[in-house]
Parts: structure tokens; C-alpha cells; sequence
């Protein structure tokens, strides 16, 4: 069907979520109505990570490649009439400067297929050369393979960073007849989507990346722990474990190996916890998700009290790459230490929100003004990143030009993560922020400690006295000292982590605690309690943005006046502040 | 052997240890609340983390194991500043302070508390106390979720009834559904509340110290003689009823007796009581008696003699057992009894509740381990046996006279002594009561038991009067349950005043009684009901209102009117011990045992032994600790014991009780609450040296 043209959907949770199955039915109706089906075919492929609702693609039979975005039923004829059987592309609905933008600045190595290919095909995987890693691996053996893997540099992409080489090779060294692969799933930040993306886009780079690392450590059995409200990331790779089995990709003796190795899908119980490594294990075995001491480590005594390798998602999409290209390839992007891409869910104060992969050793300046478009308002200015989310910390403007680079980002108080990446401009509290994911983790914790199960508890209770205006002087080193005790005693990595947002936001951002304590003002204009709505008449530059933005009627303007605020009609909604480019309401 | 640095100080430990474990064991103190050496490290309180040089963060020394050459530091300031945070942490959300008595509180004394917030006010959970449940009170606002009950409960007794619900700062312990520990099948043993360090759960009755085994395991420490009743129990509950039996014998050599007419003790205080009903112990015994195959005999072993020879008087129960355990112990000893067959009060029971047979099978017993008899052999005279060349003497005469009310008209020959109505009936001699109305006064077990062999003998009808309640009936709960169903009445708060000996009949005036307010001991005193006065007509009237000792030769009698003896059963006189009813007034068969052994041990330490009467049938063996789960445990009804068919019970003196089956015995056994298990968790000392 060479001479067939083309029209790709992306149909990930995203595209779903706006409408890409009606737009996909539109579609197909107009063809029929139009006798096109035969020409014309319509592919689902997965997200492509950026949110433009529906993103559809007209590949021509001559191979030219259309990007329409923002893409309605309504628009559907339209494209049919003009673009399919006239050859004309409507430029008003093409993606545009910024769609172009987003992925410019990117290395697509882990996110190559996702939006590009069917994930439900698996001959468009095999054709873009799917599972050839795997029947490389299957020729060499499993002391040169993990060999490969830790001289590629990889390191743990679901956020401790720990090399997949080694990790893989205590679990080849421990000595059992059974042991067991975990790809882990769970992708529990809020705000983090890439393992979601992958496993929707690309759920057989995730199954060839398993089978791998059976043959490589000597495991026959693997397991998918995925969140279960991931129902679209479910169905799909139950389709592609489905298919692969068919083909003998995954099953009994791997094309025609002695090699056997099959995959089973755990849903999750949905606990942010269930994604600590003994948790996720615990969980698996159907008790109750809480983390255990470690050591024995699950290299040593996982599941079922086997020898056990858990990978994340996005660490086990990059294996065959790694065995395809090499280890030199691979080893050849990013810093000393910190090998090849790493995918990052840009959110917040950008023009342009998404998944975004890039080599390590990129600056978060590029990452913010290459893909991301820089700014979302002009006149607000950014102040900083939040890296890791809950684990995480955040990163100043200041320190923009810092590498991606698990050492170098560490050293500044965040994290590289699993992923998340949030821009904050000056409209972003950041004690606000703080008490945001602290009010994650308290709700996580599962209680099985009692730094974390309590301490956290405490310090949210602080933030939320100095958000509300009965913060102390004496709350700022609480929380330092509490912080730190979380840290250093807590057991798993929730409580190691989580004072995290407050510490770091404490290093950088102490004047806006101090404003909430001394002034009970909250610079930002987020904290409800601290805000008095008034307009600063030397900020305003009367332009009226807050008076059509209010939807009670409270805000008094008239062109060439500075706008007022009537507390009695005030609902406190924010929307005045929210608009005002000038941070001209108090 | 690993070489190790513990705060500088240089310790060989053995491998495979943790750390904490190491520490303690050179008296090196780290705090902790979560870890028990009974049960699997969980690292949850946080409390016992250390330093090790090259190794990052600081490990829980409960889960981190010795390894040659490392170097750990238990007490830096870091260390010990976050274990004061830790602890102002552990109080954040505690009501006051912890109660002295709790592992907790000494941990706080110990760490101190860094009072890092000032002016913070405690956020206790406020959760619903559970105090309904039997024997234990859950508190789960005192809780620390050291997870210590849920651990032990799941992995060393796997019942698995309590677990975590919620999660974060909302998790508590409880049972599944919050439903009660009945319903969830709890085994009610209380390894929980052993472990708890906290207070969050409690002994509903709080003891010290001195009374723990007492109030821990009240059945085998109240029972007279200390029968290993919960092993004897489990053993049952194994189809190993010759182990039992055996368990048994190493304390009574009457268990076949007691199985059938014990008055129990052990059975008031039953923890099971609390849950449900106790266990029917006697039915056990008995079943096990009854399958004694005598294996205990060849494991018997009689000491070599000892040339020694010591005299006993009267062979009840106490005597009976006296004898034993002396003979075990390779005296030579001879019974002298004044009537042709041994058994003192023991042969006044009547056939329906102790078979002559019964009873002679295990005299002949204990008298086949070579001890002489001397029967229808009355003692005046103390002297004459030291001068026959015994040693030493044991007085078990009983008490044998029974007592008058001072009323008149009582010396009419209708008005009858009850204690002699059953050694007239227990010789064998012929009565008939055949149409008559008996008047019985009392409430003991004498009281019951004529009543009961009366209306076998054919009476026309029994009436007991009695001055007090049934709740102070001395008799036998279970006594006086049968008497009333096989017809015989009682009346409560009664008692004659007057007999008008008439020509037919016998004009018997009576009063009615009520109580006074209850004394200082808890007695309540029954005071005569001015002008309630009636008269009842009868054919006879028997008193069983109490008997006393017959006294012998210049032995000192106490002002209660029994024999006087010190401490260890010694009269005043060298050489001459004495017990049971004669010493303690009337009481009962289990109690006369006792005195018996005591005796024995003094006379032993007398003749120059060590008077140790300890026997060992079956070695102790480890309890397994593991219970599991058994549905309807808590609500699992003690087991009927059957009887004869009714219409049948009159007719002759046949043994009431049937006995229980083999199924029935095991279940019953399997009732127990095993409340032994809970005394063999390892206690957590606290040394706090440095
Ligand atoms: C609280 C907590 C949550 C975690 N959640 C996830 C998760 O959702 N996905 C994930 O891959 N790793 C998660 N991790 C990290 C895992 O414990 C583990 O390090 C990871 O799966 C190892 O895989 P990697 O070496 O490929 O990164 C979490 C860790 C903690 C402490
Ligand atoms: S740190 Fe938090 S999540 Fe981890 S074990 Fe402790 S209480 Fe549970």
C-alpha cells in the first residue's frame, strides 16, 4: 500500500481525553462518504507528549507530512475536501511555530516511536526495527550483555539513579533457580507521565527491554506493576503481550532459543508508595504495600523471596537501543556520568507544556527556552524549577545554566528524578508549593515509620499555620530541623525524600517564608488568607484585565483609571490577580 | 566471630548477629521500641539507628548485621539529637505522658525529649477506646505503631487478627472490619498486650510484679497442688492422653478421683471464663484417667530405703498422698487406718459420684509401690508408735464428728448426724426411707449428698433448709444443680429453731433468714426475720450443718478446733506432722493432696532428704507458639458433660455422669486459651547502664 497515503491519530490518554476517537470516526465516515478508504489509512498511534488536543497527521502517498492540531469533528470535512482530494493544506490548522519548536530542541531515542507508530501493530514495530535487539542479545551471552548495559552508562531512570548495569549484574550473580524482572509502572508523581507515554506509545520497547534483562540475569517470569488508572496503558500492552507471544517474542523457547520468558500485568493498588521497590513487591505478593528494611535487597531476596531486578518504564524502553547502537553510542551522549536522554514532564509557567527528551548534560535554560518556548506571560518573569516533584526540590533562576546531570542537579537541592519538571514564574508562591507536596506526602506516607508518618504530618501543619498568617518566627527552623530528621531516619524513600520541596524551597526562597511570617504577605498572590485585594496604584498601568476578568463584579474601572477593588462584591477568587501581568493586586 | 568497634570499644560478637544485638549483648544500651527478640526486625520506630564507618545515612542497628572490621557509633550528637526529635515526635500526637509501668516511658527517660516547637499543643488521635473486648483493653490513641502485637500475633501465633488500617498519620491497629475479637476468631492469648510497649493495649486487671504468674496463668497457680493443667490440656488437644494422665500423676496419685468429684478451683478463676465458659476440667481428667494404660509405672522409680519409718494415721486423701510420695522417696511407710478400708471422707461420697471401685482401684495403686496397711487399727497413742521405731508420724484423721445445732429437742433419735447417715450408707448397711419426709440443714456438699443418696434410698421427699443464698452455698455449684433436678427442694434463708418431737412426726419450727449488709470480709450475715416463725412436719431430721476433729492425745488444737501445725505441716510435737481436714477444717479432696505433698516434703527434709517430691513423667517440651486460626473460637461453648437416663437416676447409687467423648474431650481441651504461651515471650530487660 505503498502508494496509499496516510493519517495518523494520537490517541494516547491525552488525545482520548479530548476527543481523538470522535475526530477518528468523523474520519472514517467522511472517507466512506467519499470512497477514500481504500486510499487512505487510519493509523492510532500513541501521544506525542505535548497538549494540543486532537493532533492529527497527513502523510501523502508521496510522503509529505502534515501536522494539523487543535483538530475538531467539525473539522474533519474540511481537511477531507481540501487537503485530501484537493491537495490543499488549510494553514490555518496546521501545528505552527510553536509545535515546531517543541520538538526541535529534542533527541527522541526512548520517545521515538510514541506518536509515530500503531502501538497495536506490532509489524510496525518489527519494521522500525523492533526486537532485533533482543535476538542480538539472545546470540551473546549474559556476562557480555550486562557488560554492554553497564558500560553504556545507564543509570535507573524511575529516580534514585542507580547504574542498570550493576543492578542487573548482582541479580545475575545471586544464585537461585528462580528470579524474576519487575518492570515498575507505577509512576506515581503527580504531574509525571512519561512511563504512561511510553507504555501507550510504545508498549513493546518496554516488553523487548524485559526480555533482556530475563536473559540477562537468568529470570523466566516478569511482571508489569502498572497503575490501574492507567485502563489505555493496560489495554495495550495487554494487546502487545498478547501479540509478541504470537510471534515468539515472548513465551516459550524466543525464536527458537532455549531462552523462555513470559510477562505478567499486576494493576497497582494506586498507593504513591506501591512504587518503593519493596512495596511494589510486598504489593505484588497481595499484602499490604508497605516498604521494607533493606538490606536483604530484592537483587538478593525480592519476590516471593527470589532474587528480584526492578526497572522503571522508561530505563528498560532504553535497553534496546543501547543493545542495537552499543554501548559507545550510547555513552556518547551526555556528561561523565550521566549517559544518553532523559525524558521530562515540562509543566508549569512555559508556552509549551510536555514531554520533552533531551540529551543529558543540557542546560534547564534549554530545556525552558528550546522546547518549552520560554515564559507563558511575557511580563512575568520565571523564577524557578521544580525537579522531582515530591522527592524533589527546586532549582532557581539563577541556576538555570545547570546541566541535566544527576550529580550536578543533586548539588543544588533537586533532583533529576523520575521526570517531573515544573516552571514557576512570580506568580508561583513558593511556600504554597512546598505545602502542595508536602500535602502529597502526608497522604502517601503509608505510616509505617514514625518520622514520616508523623513528622511530615507536623510540618504540614506548619505550612499551613504560615500560609494562613499565624506563622512564627520559631516555624522556620522547626521545619529545618524536622526536615532533616525526616531525611536522615526515615526508612524508604518517601520520608528520605520528602522534606525535600520545603528544604529546598527554604534555601532559595526563605524572604517568601519570612513575607508570610513577619508581613503576613504572600508575594505571589496564592495564599488567600495573606491577601488584602487592593490595587497598588504605582504598579497599575490601568489596562483593565482585572475588571473583565472578575466574575462578580467587584472590580471598579474605567479606561485611563487605575482599577479598584469593592470588598463587599469580592469572592476572593483570584481571577483579578491572576490576570494582571503588573502584580499590581495585593 | 566478627572483630568490631561498638563507641571505640573493641568486641568480638558472633556472625550473623545485628548490631543492636551485638550492642546489648556487651551491655552497650541503643534505644528501641519496634524491635523484640522474639520477633523479626520491622525497623519502624526509627529509634536504634547508628553510624557505620562507610556506610551512608544511618542504618537501624536491628536490621543491620556485624560484619569483621566494622565501626559503629551509637550515640554521636546527630544521633542523638534526632532520637530527642524522634521522641517529641513520638509525643506529638500521645495524650500526657506514657505510664510508668511501659517500656515507653523508659525509653523517654532515657532519650529525652527535644521540645523543638514551643507553645505546641498535643494532637492525640481521639479514637474510640475498645473496652468491651474480654480480658485486654485496646487503646489506640496510646498506640506508637510499632506494629509489635500485629507481628507477634501474625508470625509467631499465626492468627493474624490484628492488622494496620489507613495509612500515614491515619493508620491504626485493629481487627478486620473493627469487628469484636470474638468475631473475628481472636484466640484471646495476649501475646499482644505482652509486647506492647506502649499502654495502647492493657490487662484489664493491672498486677505487680509478684502476682504476675498468679494472674497470667491463675489456673495452674491456684489448683492446690500445681497440676500443669495447660499442658496436660494441650496434650489432650493431641490425642496424647497417656502424656496427660502422666502429666497429671507427676503432682496427684488420685487423678481418676479427682477427675470425677475435684471441686475444681482452677475452673473459678479460668481466664476462658472472660471469653466464654471455663473449660470443663474435671471432664478431661476424668477422660484421660479412664484411659490410663499405667506406662507411668515403669517409668516410676523408688529411691533406695532409707532405714527410716515413718507412721501414717488416717488414710484419706492427705494420708494417701503422704504416703506416696515418701515411699517414692524410700521410707518405709505404714498406713494405720481405725475402719476396715482406707479412704477417709473420700469413701463418705456416694456411689453416684465416686464408685467405691473407682476409689479403691487407685488406693490399690498408690499401696502397690510397697507400702504396709494396718486397718480396723485405732491410734491413741503417738508414743506407742515412735516407740514401735517410727521415725516420724503424719496425723490425717479428718474430721469426723458431726456438729449439733443446740437446739432443742435435737436429741429426739429421728434428728440424725449426716456425716454418719454416709459412712452407714458407704459400709453397705441397709436402709430404707422408704414414704418419708426428710428435713436436711446445711448447705454444704454433706447437705447435697444425703439428699441426693435419700431420695435413692426412697424417700418421699428431701428438703434442705439452708440460712443463706444459693450464691453461699459451700456445696458444689454443679451439686446442688443436680440435686434440684433429681427433685430435692431447698429452702433458702432458713433455719429451725425448735423440734416438737411429735408421735407421728417430727414438728420441726423454722425461722426465715435475711442478710446483713456485707462485713469487712465480705460476709454477709444471716439474721433471723422477727414472727416468721413455721413449723414443717417430718420423718427425720438430719444435720449437716459442719463436723469436727475428733482430738487425739496431747496434740495442740488451735482455737479453731483443729490441729495446730507450723509453717511446714510440723506439730508441736518433734517427729509429728499433721494435715488436711483435721489441720484445715473440712474442705476437699484437691486441697487434702496438697497437704499431703507438703507433708511429705517436710518428713523427707525431717529424716534427713531433701524433700524434694518433684516427679518427671514427661519432660518438658517447647510449646509450639503457633495457634493459627480456629472459626468460632471465642464463642465455642464449654462441653456438656451426659448423664444417665433421669428416670433411671433414683433407682440405684449407678455414677451420674457419663463422661465425654473422645470428640468432645478434644475440643474441650482445644478451648484453652493457652495462657502459658504468653509467659515464655522472651521479657525485654531494661538495662540502661552507661
Ligand atoms: C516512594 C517511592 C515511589 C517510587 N515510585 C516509583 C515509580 O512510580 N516508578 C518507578 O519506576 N520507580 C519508582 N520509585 C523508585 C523505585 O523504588 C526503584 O528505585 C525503581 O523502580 C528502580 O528502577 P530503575 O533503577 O530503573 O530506576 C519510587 C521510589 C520511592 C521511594
Ligand atoms: S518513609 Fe514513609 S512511606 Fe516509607 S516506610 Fe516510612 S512511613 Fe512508610
Amino acid at each position: 500500500m505503498k502508494e496509499n497515503g496516510k493519517i495518523l491519530v494520537c490517541t494516547g490518554t491525552s488525545g482520548i481525553s479530548a476527543g481523538a476517537e470522535e475526530v477518528i470516526k468523523s474520519i472514517t465516515n467522511e472517507l466512506a462518504n467519499k470512497n477514500l478508504l481504500d486510499k487512505w489509512q487510519v493509523i492510532k498511534v500513541g501521544d506525542r507528549g505535548l497538549f494540543r488536543d486532537v493532533l492529527i497527521d497527513i502523510i501523502t502517498p508521496q510522503g509529505s507530512r502534515f501536522t494539523y492540531e487543535y483538530i475538531k469533528p467539525s473539522d474533519v470535512s474540511k481537511i477531507i475536501e481540501k487537503h485530501i482530494i484537493n491537495d490543499v493544506p488549510i494553514d490555518k490548522l496546521l501545528a505552527g511555530k510553536d509545535y515546531n519548536q517543541f520538538f526541535k530542541g529534542q533527541t527522541r531515542i526512548v520517545l521515538s516511536n510514541c506518536g509515530e507508530i500503531s502501538p497495536e501493530n506490532i509489524d510496525e514495530y518489527i519494521e522500525r526495527g523492533g526486537y532485533t535487539s533482543l535476538q542480538k542479545a539472545l546470540k551473546s551471552n549474559p556476562a557480555e550483555l550486562i557488560d554492554e548495559v553497564q558500560r553504556s552508562g545507564l543509570r535507573g531512570r524511575g529516580g534514585a539513579g542507580f547504574s542498570t548495569g550493576l543492578k542487573w549484574r548482582f541479580c545475575y550473580e545471586a544464585q537461585s533457580d528462580e528470579k524474576y524482572v519487575i518492570c515498575n509502572a507505577d509512576e506515581g508523581d503527580p504531574g509525571a507521565f512519561m512511563d504512561r507515554s511510553i507504555l501507550e506509545g510504545d508498549p513493546h520497547a518496554v516488553l523487548e527491554g524485559m526480555a533482556i534483562a530475563g536473559y540477562a540475569i537468568g529470570s523466566k517470569e516478569g511482571y508489569i506493576y502498572c497503575r490501574a488508572e492507567y485502563p489505555h496503558a493496560i489495554k495495550r500492552l495487554n494487546a502487545a503481550i498478547s501479540s509478541a507471544r504470537k510471534r515468539g517474542f515472548i513465551g516459550n523457547n524466543i525464536m527458537g532459543s532455549t531462552f523462555s520468558f513470559d510477562i505478567t500485568i499486576v494493576k497497582g493498588a494506586g498507593a504513591f508508595v506501591c512504587g518503593e521497590e519493596t512495596a511494589l513487591i510486598s504489593s505484588i505478593e497481595g499484602k499490604r504495600g508497605m516498604p521494607k528494611i533493606r538490606p536483604p535487597y530484592p537483587a538478593q531476596k525480592g519476590l516471593w523471596g527470589k532474587p528480584t531486578l526492578i526497572n522503571n518504564v522508561e530505563t528498560l524502553a532504553n535497553i534496546r537501543h543501547i543493545i542495537k547502537n552499543g554501548a559507545n553510542w550510547f555513552a556518547s551522549i551526555g556528561t561523565e556520568k550521566s549517559k544518553g536522554t532523559k525524558v521530562f514532564a515540562l509543566a508549569g509557567k512555559v508556552k509549551n507544556t510536555g514531554l520533552v527528551e533531551i540529551p543529558m548534560g543540557t542546560t534547564i535554560r534549554e530545556i525552558i527556552y528550546g522546547p518549552g518556548g520560554g515564559p507563558a506571560r511575557k511580563k512575568i518573569s520565571l523564577k524557578a524549577v521544580q525537579m522531582g516533584g515530591p522527592s524533589g526540590g527546586c532549582l532557581p533562576a539563577g541556576l538555570f545554566d545547570t546541566l541535566v546531570d544527576y550529580e550536578a542537579i543533586s548539588k543544588t537541592g533537586a533532583i533529576v528524578g523520575s521526570g517531573g519538571m515544573i516552571v514557576m514564574d512570580e506568580k508561583t508562591c513558593m511556600v504554597d508549593i512546598a505545602k502542595f507536596f508536602l500535602q502529597f506526602t502526608v497522604s502517601e506516607s503509608c505510616g509505617k515509620c514514625l518520622p514520616c508518618r508523623v513528622g511530615l504530618k507536623r510540618m504540614f501543619e506548619v505550612l499551613i499555620e504560615i500560609t494562613e498568617g499565624r506563622g512564627k518566627n520559631e516555624h522556620l527552623s522547626f521545619l529545618i530541623k524536622m526536615g532533616n530528621t525526616i531525611k536522615s531516619a526515615s526508612l524508604c524513600g518517601l520520608g528520605n525524600t520528602a522534606p525535600n520541596p520545603v528544604l529546598s524551597t527554604l534555601k532559595y526562597f526563605q524572604d517568601e517564608y519570612l513575607a508570610h511570617i513577619l508581613e503576613k504577605r504572600c508575594p505571589a498572590g496564592v495564599c488567600t488568607n495573606l491577601l488584602s485585594f487592593e490595587v497598588l496604584e504605582d504598579k497599575c498601568i490601568k489596562c483593565g484585565k482585572c475588571y473583565k476578568a472578575c466574575p462578580s463584579g467587584a472590580v471598579q474601572w474605567k479606561k485611563g483609571y487605575h482599577a479598584k477593588i469593592n470588598k463587599d462584591l469580592c469572592i476572593k477568587c483570584k481571577a483579578c490577580i491572576g490576570a494582571c501581568d503588573y502584580m499590581a493586586i495585593k | 566471630m566478627a572483630k568490631i568497634t561498638i563507641n571505640g570499644k573493641f568486641l568480638e560478637v558472633n556472625d550473623g548477629l545485628t548490631v543492636l544485638e551485638a550492642a546489648l549483648q556487651a551491655g552497650i544500651y541503643i534505644p528501641h521500641l519496634c524491635y523484640h527478640p522474639d520477633l523479626k526486625p520491622t525497623g519502624a520506630c526509627r529509634l536504634c539507628i547508628v553510624e557505620i564507618e562507610g556506610i551512608r545515612g544511618y542504618p537501624p542497628s536491628c536490621a543491620t548485621n556485624v560484619r569483621d572490621g566494622m565501626s559503629i557509633n551509637t550515640n554521636t550528637p546527630e544521633i542523638v539529637k534526632m532520637r530527642k526529635n524522634l521522641i517529641w515526635l513520638l509525643l506529638s500526637g500521645y495524650p500526657e505522658m506514657p505510664p510508668d509501668h511501659t517500656l515507653l516511658k523508659k525509653v523517654v527517660d532515657y532519650i529525652g525529649i527535644n521540645e523543638i516547637l514551643d507553645g505546641f499543643e498535643k494532637k492525640p488521635k481521639n479514637l474510640p477506646i475498645r473496652t468491651e473486648e474480654p480480658l485486654f483493653i485496646m487503646n489506640p490513641n496510646l498506640c506508637i505503631l510499632c506494629e509489635r502485637c500485629v507481628r507477634i500475633c501474625h508470625d509467631i501465633r499465626g492468627a493474624g487478627i490484628l492488622g494496620y488500617v489507613n495509612r500515614g498519620i491515619e493508620t491504626f491497629v485493629t481487627t478486620a472490619y473493627n469487628l469484636s475479637l470474638k468475631d473475628v476468631d481472636c484466640r484471646v492469648c495476649r501475646a499482644c498486650v505482652e509486647v506492647c510497649p506502649s499502654g495502647a493495649l492493657s490487662d484489664k486487671e493491672q498486677f505487680t510484679e509478684d502476682e504476675r504468674d498468679l494472674k497470667l496463668l491463675p489456673c495452674k497457680n491456684t489448683c492446690p497442688a500445681g497440676i500443669d493443667i495447660p499442658r496436660y490440656l494441650r496434650l489432650t488437644s493431641e490425642k496424647r492422653y497417656q502424656d496427660a494422665i502422666e502429666v497429671i500423676r507427676e503432682k496427684v496419685p488420685l487423678p481418676h478421683v479427682l477427675g470425677l468429684v475435684c471441686t475444681h478451683p482452677c475452673e473459678k478463676v479460668c481466664l476462658r471464663n472472660e471469653v466464654s465458659e471455663p473449660i470443663a476440667i474435671n471432664a478431661i481428667k476424668r477422660f484421660v484417667a479412664e484411659r490410663d494404660n499405667k506406662r507411668w509405672k515403669k517409668k516410676l522409680r523408688i529411691a533406695p530405703n532409707t532405714g527410716k519409718r515413718v507412721a501414717i494415721v488416717g488414710s484419706g486423701a492427705s494420708g494417701l498422698t503422704a504416703a506416696w510420695f515418701l515411699r517414692i522417696l524410700g521410707h518405709s511407710v505404714t498406713i494405720f487406718e481405725r475402719l476396715p478400708k482406707l479412704g477417709g471422707s473420700m469413701r463418705l461420697i456416694p456411689d453416684y459420684r465416686l464408685p467405691k471401685s473407682i476409689l479403691e482401684k487407685e488406693i490399690d495403686e498408690i499401696l502397690s509401690i510397697g507400702i504396709d496397711v494396718k486397718n480396723n487399727t485405732n491410734i491413741d497413742s503417738i508414743d506407742n508408735l515412735f516407740s514401735e521405731g517410727f521415725h516420724a508420724v503424719f496425723v490425717g484423721i479428718g474430721t469426723v464428728k458431726g456438729m449439733k445445732m443446740g437446739i432443742s429437742g435435737e436429741d429426739d433419735n429421728r434428728v440424725q448426724d449426716g456425716l454418719s447417715i454416709l459412712t452407714s450408707i458407704s459400709a453397705g448397711k441397709e436402709f430404707n426411707f422408704g414414704g418419708q419426709d426428710i428435713l436436711i440443714v446445711g448447705g454444704g456438699n454433706v447437705a447435697i449428698d444425703v439428699s441426693r443418696s435419700l431420695l435413692r434410698l426412697g424417700a418421699k421427699s428431701v428438703c434442705i433448709l439452708y440460712r443463706r443464698t444459693r450464691d453461699e452455698m459451700p456445696a458444689n455449684y454443679e451439686e446442688v444443680t443436680e440435686a434440684l433436678h433429681e427433685g430435692v427442694k431447698i429452702e433458702f434463708l432458713t433455719t429451725p429453731v425448735k423440734i416438737i418431737p411429735d408421735e407421728n412426726k417430727l414438728k420441726v419450727e423454722c425461722i426465715k433468714m435475711q442478710l446483713e449488709d456485707a462485713d469487712s470480709k465480705g460476709r454477709r450475715k444471716p439474721v433471723p426475720v422477727e414472727g416468721s416463725e413455721f413449723i414443717v412436719d417430718a420423718d427425720r431430721l438430719i444435720m449437716a450443718i459442719g463436723q469436727k476433729l475428733k482430738p487425739m492425745d496431747a496434740l495442740r488444737i488451735n482455737k479453731e478446733k483443729h490441729i495446730f501445725v507450723s509453717q511446714n505441716m510440723e506439730t508441736e510435737r518433734d517427729g509429728v506432722f499433721a494435715g488436711g481436714d483435721a489441720v484445715s477444717g473440712p474442705s476437699n479432696v484437691i486441697s487434702a493432696i496438697q497437704a499431703g505433698r507438703m507433708a511429705a516434703k517436710a518428713i523427707d527434709k525431717y529424716l534427713g532428704g531433701s524433700g524434694n517430691i518433684e516427679l518427671e513423667f514427661i519432660p518438658q517440651e517447647k510449646d509450639d507458639p503457633w495457634m493459627g486460626r480456629e472459626e468460632g473460637f471465642g464463642y465455642a461453648k464449654r462441653a456438656k458433660m451426659p448423664t444417665i437416663a433421669f428416670a433411671k437416676r433414683l433407682e440405684a447409687f449407678d455414677l451420674v455422669e457419663l463422661g465425654v467423648d473422645e470428640e468432645k474431650a478434644i475440643q474441650e481441651a482445644k478451648r484453652c486459651l493457652r495462657c502459658q504461651l504468653r509467659l515464655t515471650i522472651t521479657r525485654q530487660k531494661i538495662v540502661i547502664q552507661e
